[in-house]
Formats: C-alpha cells, structure tokens, sequence
C-alpha cells in the first residue's frame, strides 16, 4: 500500500505523523497559538527524572535515627542495622545512612542530596496498589484519579497531546518511561503521555497495516489505539535512535538494571532530547521476610536493592557531570509506602507509612529537611512512621521551583495549594 | 483507555449511551443467544477461550451446534500425562535425560532447572492444548492468584501450578483453600512465616483486596479486618524441598477473632488443637464467600478476562449481577457461569467482536496454533524445548512472562484504571510484537539448527480455493482477524502481495497451479511462497492482528 493511498484513506488527523518534517501546519492555526499560549516553560529546560522504587523501601533501616536508637533497635531488633555500622553523616549527628548507600553518602556529603524525612500523606492506606495510585495521581487517600500529576502537568502544557505529535516545536517525547509499563504518574487526562523506551539498540520499523476507516465502536477505539501507538513508534523510534547515536563516551556504570536504565536517560539528555520528564524503576522493596541476612543485619536483600538503588544514583550523577548536563537534572526517588517501625519474625516488615524521600542532583540543597522520625517508647505491630512532609509538598515545589509552572496552574495540577520546601539552591 | 485523536465524536456518543430504563431490554445481556451460529460466532468463542483457532477446531466445531460446542469447550478429557522433563542435563545422575523430574526425589543443584524445564512444558501445554477452555482458564487463575516464580523449589511450583489446571474449572471457594494452604503461595505470601508472637498480614491482606472480595466501591474491609484475618492463619509451615504443608499448634493464635461490620461482626472462635487451622480457615471462607462482593469480583474478573474490560452500568446490571447470581446459586462452581457467559446474547453482541488485545501469550501461542508451526515427535524434545524457551523470552519481552508477574496483583492489563489491555501495547513493546510475527513468517526461528517456522504454503493449501486470490485473502482475514476489512482494502492488498503489483488474478492462479502440479520444484515453490509470506507478514504485523 503507497503512502498516497494511506493518507488518502486515513482519517485527517492521523496524518502529521506521518508526513515528512512533522509540520505543524497541517494542524492549523488554533494549535499553533495553543501551543505558544501554553508553553510558559519553553525557556527553562530543566529536566526531571524520577526514580521510583517499587514495592515500600524500609524508610527505617535506609535513613536512621540515631538519637533513637535504643527505641530503634527495640522496635525491630531482628532486623536493626548495628550501631557501629551506621554510616556518619557531615553536619548531622542525629541519624545517618544504611551501610549499603555510600554512594548517596557521598552525594549528600558533596551537598548535592536533600533527603526528606518522614514523606507520606494523611490517612496512609497499606494497598500496594492504593498507596502507588495516591502517590502516582497526587490524589487524597480518599479520592480516586485515573491520571498523574505528571501527566496532567503535561495535558495542561500540551492540550491537544497526541494529535499532530511530533511536531517541529516538540519533536521529541513529551515525557520517556524507561521500561515496558506505562505509569499512572505520566497518564493524562485522555492518555499517556510517556513514550516507553526499553532498548534503545532495537528500534525497528513499523509495519503501516490496513488503513481502512475504523467503526465507531470499541473495537474501533482499540483498533485506531495501535494504529497510533504504531505511528508513534515509528515517529519517535527515529527521533531516539538519532539522539542516542549523538553521545560517543559517557561514564562508567555499575552493571545493574536500575544503572541501566539511567545510563539510557544521560544518553539520550546528552543526545540532544527536549525531553523533560524521565521515569525509571526498580522493583522489590516489599520485604515482608528476610530482608536482611540473620547472622548480619546490613547483608541481605534489601542491602542488595540498597547497593543498587545507591551505586546507580551515584554513577548516573557523575556521567551527568562528565557530560557537562548536570546543572539541568534533578532527580527525585519514592516509594509507595514506608513499612512499620516493628519487624515481624520473618525478619522482614510489612507495609507501613511515611518514609525519607531523596532528591538529588547540582541544583539541589543538599541536607535534611524535616526533623528525624519519633519512635514510640513501646512500639506495637500496628504503630507506623507518622507524617511530616505530604508528598504533594515535594511535588509542588518541584513543579514550582525546578520545572517553572506558575503557582496557580500549579494549585490546579495538584488539586489545592502546598507549603513549598527548601530543596533547591 | 486510549481516547486518541480521531475518535472525538465516538466519545460523545458513547456517553449518551441511554440509561432510561425503557431502553434497557435491548441491550444485550446475560440471556442465551439465539442468533445466528457460524464461523463467524465460532471464531469469536474460540480465540477467547483457547489460544488461537485453528482452522481444523472451526471446521470441527461448526458440524456441532452452540450448546454442543460449549459442552466440549467446558469439559476438558484429562490430559494425557505429558509430564515436563529433564531437557537440561544429558548426563544426570539423578534422572535420565529425557524422562520425568516430576514426583522424583528433590535434587537441589537440578531444582532451579527444573523449574525452567517447568516453564518450557507449560509454553507447550499451551500450544498443545485439547479442543477446551482449560489453558486460557489456568492463566486466568495464575493472573488472579498470582505468584512469583523466584525461588528454586521445583516441587512447590509443580504442584502450585498444576493446581491451577487441574481445578481450572471447579469450585472457587475449594480452589481458594487449596491456594491457602499451597506451598508456594504460602512462601511468596509469607504464610509461612504467619505466627501467633509475629503475625504477618500479607497473606490475609491479598486474600481479601486481591483473591475474594477485591476493593471494588463495596468493599468495605478494614485493616482491622486484615490483622484478624491473619490471626486466623496463623500456624502453617511449609517444607519447601518436600512441598509437604502442616500445621504448628503453638504458632497458632487461639484467641477470638472480631470481624468488622462489613462481615456482619462474625466472630471466629479461637480454636485449639490440630484441626484449629483448617477449621478457623474454614470459618474464615465461609464468612468471606458468603460475602456478596465476593460473587462480583470474580465475575467482574472472568468478564474482563472473557470479554472486555470495560464495564459500564448497563454492564454491570445486565450481565455481572446475574453472573454473580449464577455463582452463588451454583455454590461457587465455575462452569455455570462460564457457560452462561459464554452462550450469553451479550458475548456474541456486535459490540464486543475485536475489542480485545490480545496478551502477549495469547499473541505468540495463538500464532504457533492458528499457522500450524510444526513441532517435532517426542525424541526431538531438545529442538522443541529450546523454542519454547525463544516463547517465553519473546513473551516476556513483550510484558508478560509466565509465572513472574510483575506483582501478587497480576499483570496490570486485568486491573490497571484506565489503561487495562492497552498496557499491551505502547511504543517499546509494538515493535517487538511485529519482530515476532514477521520473524515467524519470514525465517522462523532456528533452534539448535532447526527452523520453527509459520509455514505459509501449508496454511494456505489448508484453505479452499487458494488458487483464487480473491478467495485466499478473504478466507485468511476470516481465520486471522476480528476486524473487517473493506473491499478496497482487500484488492490492494492482493494487487500488492500476490499479485506483485499486477491486476489480472490469473497471474496469482497460473503460478499457484503450477506450483501445485510439481511441487517438488523448488523454483516455482519459492514463486508461490516469496508472495504469500508478503501477504502473510503484513495480515499478522498490522494492528488488526492484535484483536481479538
């Protein structure tokens, strides 16, 4: 099938991605100025990349409150990181780093590490898919959204996402998930607004398919879904591929999947993408049992996705530097949920609440903000972290400070007004 | 859901959809079809509840009528024991290359082999399967009791997903305790680890939001009800080398366990002895099942597994509600409700043909099935073993890897707002799907030397008149796709396949027919073969091949 024949047949809006250059005037005018009406951004290019960790980190054996550490160790003897082993901090006394993070040891000495304490929300709800939802939406614990603050940070940018993308003004994806899931923190309001990327050395052509009209009906809907999602690929896949063979060296990664996967981000940033969001993700934080090795409690597997989760971080902050890029990079860890201040006798813990939150990167502050964590005098099964910072506090001065949105389109994205924090320079 | 740009218009009029009850006895409910039965209707049942049709199951089941196909559907023979193997040592001392691991004694060293040799088999068992709704109900089961393959005990994952097949269509409560009390299921949950002086509430937690009542609007669990939940599971063990279950009395909490008002304030008397844990389990099903919210969260499950994820007002009144009826009237047997699902107006209804994507398993299994890919006599078991390795990698590479989850809830494509099956596909996961299939039909994919291939002579001599390109691409749309497609679409496709560019037929018909004359004649094979694998490589890498 030729490509008149394919245009000639394709409903009109399905044809910029397709047409050679990407032009925008195939949209008309109204896009146009939408799009210059709306881009209150397009002199900042300050990128995020947020790092999630899947599952509920151990806020507790990550950052540890040393001033409570008989209270500490009582609630979780089994488990508790043995004094001696603790890694001291610059300037603070009152808690420091699990062992298996030096890496972030190191950034934080070097000021480049705000970690914030005690994150979380009101009412915490223990559900994996709950708490990940709240924190991916921004949404109250007793409210239901279908889409992300990302993303509607991005729907509110670029209305008219996905038609007539790319373009010349945005050539590039809007917001890149490495990895095949879509995230609910990057779903606009109608769809995602993530292109996924899982290797950047496979970038195949697309087959154009059949172009007939599709049915108004479900089958339809899908149907014109792949469609889309094909064009994309195909789009973007030459936008990626072209960025990615832009960047000859870049600096030394640990062999892990996280470090991969932000090896992929420095890459294609160096490469040239406009691209202002990144989302990255490890998974396995949920250590209900044997988190830590029996005969050393800063062994284990959850000192395992400690080293990972740190060395990563570290090597991707230093290509960052190596690459000259790191004044224009921030980036942000989270986690679903906390676990409880007592472990069980599996030596693991179960689902909790509020947890220290890390965000890195040359335009940070580095130290702590919020005091450490109270741990009751007699702890029971039931007792969690209580909150200081709500996350949505975290976000909006991200999206205040960092990406630049004004503060009232930003009390919209995230549904009412939040006390900024002090995390950038 | 995908609310892409073209489809403004549908948007509107799919809000508008009437919700006076005057216009609710024409849609399409829970009441048994009465249309018409042919291919079109037998394909539909077919590709939703086995992997792929194969033209030989259509022409089966159209000399049969619904009723009778569903029966079959519904009714598996047990299987004839083909058991995994030792694919993975020639030289074990243990057991001979060749032969069964399964009920032989536990080897450590061969454990994590065993269970690769596990998820081999099963990549087979799915290609193989009997004329019946067995497999696709055993990844129904996998995805709703999910579990994570991360540990090497061979015997525990044999037994934990044979469990899944073997109850595949019996009674959800029974299946429910099994998987209470299953080895595996409890390790991953931490079950096991679920004591009286530390109890851990993972276990119970999914029991009640991800296995029972779910956390639809109605589900009104509290944590509560979760830390009572997990007393009451207190005390099981499992021997991960034996796979052998039991039950610890003095780690079991024998106290009074108070539920919420959700659960009417039933209260499970602390129990002691060695029957305390089953017989406070029992009480804790019982209490659960009797749960309407229950009933309605597996229907609502076997609807979007079945039929689309969608589920609308009109939905959920008109076939959910009687659904869950049907379960709760039939003490939770399955196969009632499935065949009322699956003879149901609603199911066969215009609205719901081809709109679901197909997972992953479903797209490489179904295109094994439906293109007839040869696999070799048992003795060649390493070649065929080795290709089922490739499936569950290209699988996992698209999303979904076979006993590993991406959670305990199941792959998100069955739960995930708005999204659900179209996390199947996005701009990282498209492309692979079409190396696949273009892989398929081009080469195939050599293992240890052998090529598995889509073979697109065999398929097409398998039609009726395939010297007729007309007929030939008419015929193959209706095997492969859900979706029609138009006249127009059609002649160009054979003008640009089968007919190189050209407009007369008989170019495509004289080389078929002389091909068919000598068919040893490796030139005027590959005439014939260069066309089809054109025609055949554009029907399986467009859109319209991941519906179903």
């Amino acid at each position: 099938m030729n490509r008149r024949k394919f245009i000639r047949n394709s409903s009109t809006v399905l044809l910029p991605a397709f047409i050679n250059g990407f032009g925008i005037k195939a949209f008309g005018k109204e896009h146009l100025l939408s799009s210059i009406i709306k881009d209150y951004g397009s002199n900042n290019d300050n990128i995020l990349v947020l790092v999630q960790l899947a599952g509920g980190n151990d806020g507790l054996n990550t950052v540890i409150p040393i001033n409570y550490y008989d209270k500490y160790f009582k609630a979780r003897s089994n488990i508790a990181i043995a004094e001696n082993k603790i890694l001291p901090l610059t300037q603070v006394t009152s808690c420091g780093f699990h062992p298996a993070i030096n890496g972030l040891r190191d950034l934080y000495n070097d000021g480049k590490l705000a970690v914030l304490q005690s994150v979380g929300y009101p009412q915490p709800n223990f559900s994996h898919f709950r708490s990940s939802d709240i924190w991916m939406s921004g949404s109250d614990a007793s409210q239901s959204v279908s889409n992300g603050w990302l993303g509607r940070y991005l729907n509110n940018k670029f209305p008219d996402y996905p038609a007539g993308f790319p373009n010349s003004l945005e050539p590039d994806p809007l917001a890149i998930q490495i990895g095949t899931s879509s995230s609910l923190a990057l779903q606009g309001i109608k769809t995602p607004m993530a292109v996924n990327i899982t290797d950047l050395n496979n970038i195949h052509n697309i087959a154009p398919g059949f172009t007939d009209k599709v049915n108004d009906s479900d089958s339809g809907r899908e149907l014109n879904f792949i469609r889309f999602v094909a064009q994309q690929a195909q789009a973007y896949g030459v936008v990626l591929k072209k960025a990615s063979g832009n960047v000859e060296k870049q600096a030394a990664y640990p062999d892990n999947k996280l470090a991969a996967q932000l090896k992929i981000v420095a890459g294609l940033i160096k490469g040239g993408l406009k691209t202002r969001i990144y989302m990255v993700s490890y998974e396995g934080f949920d250590k209900h049992a044997l988190q830590v090795s029996a005969n050393d409690t800063s062994t284990g597997s959850h000192a395992e996705l400690l080293t990972i989760t740190s060395e990563a971080i570290k090597a991707f902050q230093n290509d960052l530097e190596f690459l000259g890029i790191s004044d224009r990079v921030t980036g942000m860890t989270f986690s679903e949920f906390g676990r409880r201040i007592a472990s069980n006798d599996s030596l693991g813990t179960d689902h909790g609440a509020a947890a220290p939150l890390f965000v890195f990167g040359s335009a940070v502050k580095g130290g702590f903000i919020g005091t450490d964590p109270v741990i009751p005098d007699k702890v029971t099964n039931d007792d969690n972290i209580p909150m200081q910072i709500d996350f949505r506090q975290v976000y909006s001065t991200i999206l205040t400070d960092w990406m630049k949105v004004p503060v009232p389109d930003m009390n919209s994205l995230l549904f009412r007004d939040y006390k900024a924090l002090p995390i950038f320079r | 859901m995908f609310n892409g740009p073209d489809l403004s218009n549908d948007e509107k009029n799919r809000s508008s959809i009437p919700k006076d009850e005057k216009d609710l006895p024409s849609f399409p409910g829970l009441e048994p079809y009465k249309g018409p039965w042919g291919s079109g209707q037998i394909l539909h049942l077919l590709k939703r509840t086995m992997f792929g049709s194969k033209k030989s199951d259509l022409d089966h089941f159209k000399k049969r009528t619904l009723q009778q196909t569903i029966n079959e559907l519904l009714n598996p023979v047990p299987q004839n024991a083909s058991l995994p193997i030792n694919d993975y040592d020639s030289i074990s001392i243990n057991i001979p290359y060749g032969t069964t691991w399964v009920d032989k004694p536990f080897v450590a060293e061969e454990s994590a082999m065993r269970i690769d040799s596990f998820l081999r088999w099963s990549m087979g068992s799915f290609i193989n399967q009997d004329t019946s709704i067995r497999e696709k109900m055993h990844l129904f089961w996998h995805n709703h009791f999910a579990n994570q393959n991360n540990v090497g005990y061979c015997d525990i994952v044999w037994k934990h997903y044979s469990l899944l097949r073997n109850d595949a269509l019996g009674n959800f409560r029974e299946l429910t305790r099994k998987i209470a009390l299953d080895g595996h299921m409890l390790r991953f949950l931490n079950g096991a680890e679920n004591t009286r002086l530390a109890p851990n509430e993972n276990f119970a937690r999914e029991l009640q939001e991800l296995f029972c009542i779910g956390k639809g609007p109605n589900a009104k669990f509290t944590e509560e009800d979760v830390k009572q939940a997990a007393k009451v599971l207190t005390g099981w063990k499992v021997d991960l080398i034996k796979g052998i279950v039991s039950f610890k009395e003095e780690d079991h909490d024998t106290t009074d366990k108070h539920f919420s008002s959700f659960y009417n304030n039933t209260i499970i008397y602390g129990r002691t002895g060695p029957d305390a844990g089953k017989e406070e389990l029992n009480a804790l099903l019982d209490m659960i099942f009797k749960n309407e919210e229950t009933a309605l969260f597996i229907c609502r499950k076997l609807f979007r597994w079945f039929v689309y994820y969608k589920i609308d007002e009109q939905v959920e009144l008109k076939v959910i509600t009687p659904m869950a009826a049907i379960l709760r009237k039939n003490d939770y047997n399955i196969q009632p409700v499935l065949e009322a699902l699956l003879k149901s107006n609603h199911f066969y209804s215009a609205a719901v043909q081809g709109v679901q994507i197909k997972s992953p398993i479903d797209f490489c299994i179904g295109m094994q099935r439906e293109f007839n890919v040869t696999y070799l006599s048992s003795d060649q078991f390493a070649l065929n073993y080795s290709m089922w390795t490739l499936l569950i990698e290209y699988c996992s590479l698209m999303g979904q890897t076979y006993a590993d989850p991406p959670s305990v809830s199941g792959w998100p494509a069955y739960y995930q707002v708005p999204d659900f099956n179209e996390s199947w596909i996005n701009t990282g996961l498209y492309p692979i799907r079409n190396e696949f299939s273009a892989t398929m039909i081009d080469f195939g994919f050599n293992r240890l030397g052998h090529f598995f291939n889509a073979d697109v002579i065999a398929f097409a001599r398998s039609l009726s008149n395939p010297g007729d390109p007309d007929s030939l691409i008419a015929e193959s749309l209706e095997l492969l796709y859900r979706i029609d497609i138009s006249a127009a679409s059609k002649a160009e496709l054979k003008k640009n396949t089968l007919l190189s560019g050209q407009l007369q037929d008989h170019y495509w018909t004289d080389a078929w027919n002389d091909y068919i004359a000598d068919t040893e004649n490796e030139v005027l094979k590959s005439v014939v073969e260069n066309r089809l694998k054109n025609l055949y490589r554009f029907i399986v890498n467009s859109p319209e091949y991941q519906l179903v």
